[in-house]
C-alpha cells in the first residue's frame, strides 16, 4: 500500500468512525466574496506561524511607518478617538497609554499602529468607537491598529481612516440593516463617517471631545423628550388621543428579536407568536415551579392542585412550541424546537420584558448575534444527524451541548437581576423545572429505572435490549458483559446522593449517564454481530435509562 | 444555437463542494484550521476569477487544482514536490474519495462490518474514541509496536476490501 493510499484510508476512517467534519464555511466565504475583489496575496485568516508572523509584522510595521511618514504631519499623530464600553471589559494596550475599561467607562485614546485592544475572556464586550459606531466583541478578541490616514475636511484635519486587524476572535456591528462580522485575520477599513448630527467618527482630541459632548447633549435631549412623552401619556385622561411619538419604541415593546432574518418563514412565525402572553405565562409559572421543586426536594408527594395549575400554564407554552415544531424549526421533539436559539432568544426577551427587566438595545443585538451563530451551528448538526450511520443519541447529546453553550454565552451578557428572572437558583439545572435549560430536551427521552444497585440496572437494561434486538446466544452474552461494564462505570454520585424517589432530576446526572450509555451503544455496534435491522434500531434509539434509587 | 446552462449560484457551489475540498486538503496533509482557510481561499480565487461552470466533475477537478496550488504555496518552505501531489490526485480519483455516495466512504462502512470483532474494536478505540496507541496497547495487553502493526494490517485489509467493492 502506498503512502497516499494509507493516508487516504486513515482520513476516511477519521471521518467515518471519528466523525471528523469541516465547519460550514459558506457564510464566511460569501461574506468575503461580497467584500469585493481582493488580491490573491491577501494573508490567510489563520495567524501564521510565530517565525513567519514576526517577519510579517516587521514588514507591516516598516510599510506602515513609511506610509505614515508620507501622510501624517507630527500634529496629526496625536489624533484621538473615544472608546466607550457599555458591556463587558476591554483592555487598551497603546504605545502611550494602557488602561482597562469596564462597562460604563470611556476614555480618549490616541491610536498608533501596533496598539491593541483586547476583549475580556469571560464574556462578550460592547464597544462604542468614536461615540458613534457600536461593535460587539466576542470574548478573547484582540484587535490591532494597523494604519491611519489623515484628511482635511472643511479646514479641519481629521483622521481619514483607521485600519484595524482582527488578530483573534471576532466582532460584529450593525450596518446596512444587518449584522456584519469580521473574524480573525480580516482587516476593517474604517473611513471617516459622520453620525446623523454631523459628529465625525474620528477627529482631533479637541474636535472629538466637542463633537462627543454635542452628541451626548443631543442624546440627553432625546432621552428627556422620550420621558416627557411617556409621562404625558401616563397622565393624559382616558379617551384623549395622543400623537404617536416619533421615537423608536423602547426595546421592551415585545417585538421579536431577529435571529434569522434570512429565513422568511421563521421570521413570519416569530411575528405571529403572542410574545406578551408567553412572557406573562412564564412569569406566572416560574414561582409555581419553585414551590413544586421545594415540595419535591423535601421528599413530599406531588401537590396535585399546584401541578394542575402548572400544567394549565404549560399548555399555553406548549401550543407555541408546537407551532415551531410544525413549522420545521430544527430540534429534537417539541422541547428541541422550544430550545432552538432563535426561539429561546425570543422567549427570554418576552419573559424579561414582562418582568420589567427588558433587554437593552445592546443586549438585544448581542442576543440576536449569538442566536444567529448558534442557529447556524444547529443547522450543521441537523445535517450531520441525517447521516444514516449517525447515532440518534449522539446527535441528541451534541444538540444539548450546543444549546448549553448558547445559554452560557447568553447568560454572560445578562445582568445578575435578569439572570435571576430566567433561572431562579433553586431551579437551575433541574430537569423539567428550568425553563431555559437544555435539560428540557433530555427530559423527553428519559426512562427512569427504579433500582438499588448497578447489578439491578444491568438486569433491567439486558431485558430491555433482549426484547428489542434479535441476538444470537454468543451475541447476547457479549451484550450482557458490555451492559454490566456500563452499569459498573456510572459515577459513584449516581448511587450515593444521586436521583432518588420523586426528587427533581439534575441535568448533570442525566448527561453523565447518557454519555456512558452512548459509549455502550457504540461498543455494542462495534463488537457485537447483529442484523442490519437491529443496528438501525440501536442507532435510532434516544432513550436514556436513568437509574433512580428505590 | 445551444445555450450554456445557467451558472450555479455561489452559495450552492460552496455547499456542494466544500466538504470534499476540505477532505482533499486534509488528505494532502493540511491540518484542520489550514484546510478550512484554504477551502475559503480556493472558493474566493475561483469565484472572483473568470469561472465557467462545466458541471460537477469538472468543477471538482478545477477546485482541487486551485486548492492544491494554494496548498503548495502555503507549504513552499517544506518544498513538497508537486510531482508527489500528482500521485495523490491519481489515488484520490481511483478511490472515488470525492463521492459522498457510492464512493470510498460507503465502501469503507461496508468493509468495516466485514471485519472480525477484534478488528472493529481496535479501529473503534483508535478512530472513534481517539485513544492513543499506548492506551490501546494497555487495554489489549499488547505492546505498542504490536498495536501499530495491527492497525497497519487492518488498514491494509480494509484497503483490499474497499478496492474489491469499488471496482467489482
Amino acid at each position: 500500500m502506498t503512502d497516499w493510499e494509507d493516508r487516504l484510508l486513515d482520513r476516511a476512517l477519521r471521518e467515518t468512525l471519528g466523525g471528523e467534519a469541516p465547519a460550514d464555511l459558506s457564510h464566511r466565504i460569501l461574506l468575503r466574496l461580497r467584500g469585493g475583489p481582493r488580491g490573491e496575496e491577501k494573508a490567510p485568516r489563520r495567524p501564521p506561524s510565530s517565525r513567519l508572523r514576526a517577519a510579517l509584522l516587521a514588514a507591516v510595521f516598516l510599510c506602515v511607518g513609511l506610509l505614515l511618514r508620507g501622510v501624517l504631519a507630527p500634529r496629526e499623530t496625536l489624533l484621538a478617538i473615544r472608546l466607550a464600553v457599555t458591556e463587558g471589559r476591554v483592555r487598551w494596550l497603546g504605545t502611550t497609554r494602557r488602561l482597562v475599561l469596564e462597562a460604563g467607562g470611556s476614555a480618549l485614546v490616541r491610536p498608533k499602529p501596533g496598539d491593541r485592544l483586547e476583549a475580556g475572556t469571560a464574556r462578550p464586550a460592547v464597544l462604542i468607537l468614536g461615540g458613534y459606531r457600536r461593535f460587539f466583541l466576542d470574548p478573547n478578541t484582540i484587535l490591532e491598529v494597523r494604519a491611519m490616514t489623515a484628511t482635511n475636511r472643511n479646514g479641519r484635519t481629521i483622521l481619514g481612516g483607521l485600519a484595524i486587524a482582527v488578530v483573534s476572535g471576532g466582532l460584529g456591528w450593525m450596518a446596512g440593516g444587518g449584522l456584519q462580522r469580521a473574524e480573525a485575520g480580516e482587516e476593517l477599513d474604517m473611513r471617516v463617517e459622520t453620525a446623523g448630527d454631523g459628529a465625525p467618527l474620528l477627529g482631533t482630541p479637541k474636535e472629538t471631545e466637542l463633537a462627543e459632548r454635542l452628541a451626548a447633549a443631543r442624546e440627553e435631549i432625546r432621552r428627556l423628550r422620550a420621558r416627557l412623552v411617556a409621562r404625558e401619556k401616563a397622565e393624559a385622561p382616558e379617551g384623549v388621543e395622543e400623537e404617536a411619538p416619533a421615537e423608536k419604541p423602547p426595546p421592551d415593546s415585545g417585538d421579536p428579536i431577529e435571529v434569522l432574518p434570512s429565513d422568511p418563514s421563521l421570521a413570519a412565525l416569530l411575528a405571529r407568536i403572542d410574545w406578551r402572553m408567553a412572557g406573562r405565562t412564564m412569569k406566572e409559572m416560574i414561582p409555581l415551579l419553585e414551590k413544586l421543586n421545594e415540595a419535591l426536594e423535601k421528599g413530599g408527594e406531588i401537590p396535585l392542585d399546584l401541578a394542575g395549575e402548572i400544567q394549565k400554564l404549560n399548555g399555553n407554552l406548549l401550543s407555541q412550541a408546537k407551532a415551531f415544531l410544525e413549522a420545521g424549526v430544527p430540534g429534537s421533539g417539541v422541547n428541541g424546537a422550544w430550545t432552538h436559539p432563535a426561539v429561546t432568544a425570543n422567549f427570554m426577551n418576552a419573559l424579561l420584558a414582562e418582568a420589567g427587566m427588558s433587554l437593552d438595545e445592546g443586549q438585544r443585538e448581542a442576543l440576536s448575534r449569538l442566536g444567529r451563530r448558534y442557529a447556524s451551528e444547529n443547522e450543521i448538526l441537523r445535517d450531520r444527524g441525517k447521516d444514516p450511520n449517525a447515532l440518534a443519541l449522539d446527535s441528541l447529546l451534541k444538540e444539548v451541548e450546543l444549546k448549553d453553550r448558547f445559554l452560557e454565552e447568553t447568560e454572560a451578557m445578562l445582568s445578575a437581576d435578569q439572570r435571576r428572572i430566567l433561572h431562579p437558583e433553586s431551579l437551575r439545572g433541574r430537569i423539567g423545572m428550568d425553563l431555559f435549560s437544555s435539560g428540557l430536551v433530555l427530559a423527553q427521552y428519559l426512562r427512569p429505572v427504579p433500582v438499588r444497585n448497578p447489578g439491578q440496572l444491568a438486569d433491567s437494561l439486558r431485558s430491555s435490549l433482549a426484547g428489542s434486538l434479535e441476538l444470537s446466544g454468543p451475541a447476547r452474552a457479549k451484550v450482557d458483559r458490555l451492559v454490566r461494564e456500563f452499569a459498573d462505570s456510572l459515577p459513584e454520585e449516581i448511587w450515593k446522593g444521586g436521583p432518588k424517589g420523586k426528587a427533581p432530576l439534575r441535568k448533570a446526572w442525566v448527561q453523565a449517564v447518557a454519555r456512558r450509555q452512548l459509549g455502550l451503544m457504540k461498543r455494542i455496534l462495534r463488537e457485537v454481530p447483529m442484523a442490519d435491522a437491529d443496528r438501525r434500531q440501536l442507532r435510532s434509539s434516544m432513550r436514556i435509562f436513568l437509574p433512580i434509587r428505590r | 444555437m445551444s445555450r450554456s446552462p445557467e451558472p450555479t449560484p455561489p452559495a450552492e457551489l460552496i455547499r456542494r463542494h466544500q466538504r470534499a475540498l476540505w477532505r482533499w486538503l486534509r488528505f494532502l496533509g493540511a491540518d484542520g484550521p489550514t484546510a478550512e482557510d484554504l477551502v475559503q481561499e480556493t472558493f474566493l480565487v475561483v469565484l472572483r476569477g473568470p469561472f465557467e461552470d462545466r458541471g460537477p466533475a469538472a468543477t471538482s477537478a478545477w477546485l482541487r487544482a486551485v486548492a492544491r496550488n494554494l496548498f503548495l504555496k502555503d507549504r513552499r518552505r517544506e518544498a513538497r514536490a508537486a510531482a508527489a501531489l500528482e500521485e495523490a490526485e491519481a489515488v484520490w480519483l481511483r478511490f472515488r474519495a470525492e463521492d459522498e455516495e457510492n464512493g470510498l466512504k460507503d465502501a469503507l462502512r461496508a468493509c468495516l462490518e466485514e471485519l472480525p470483532e477484534r478488528g472493529r474494536r481496535v479501529l473503534g478505540l483508535r478512530y472513534e474514541d481517539g485513544w492513543s496507541r499506548a492506551r490501546i496497547a494497555r487495554e489489549l495487553s499488547l505492546g505498542e509496536e504490536g498495536v501499530k502493526s495491527l492497525l497497519a494490517r487492518l488498514r491494509k485489509a480494509l484497503r483490499a476490501c474497499v478496492e474489491r467493492r469499488l471496482w467489482a
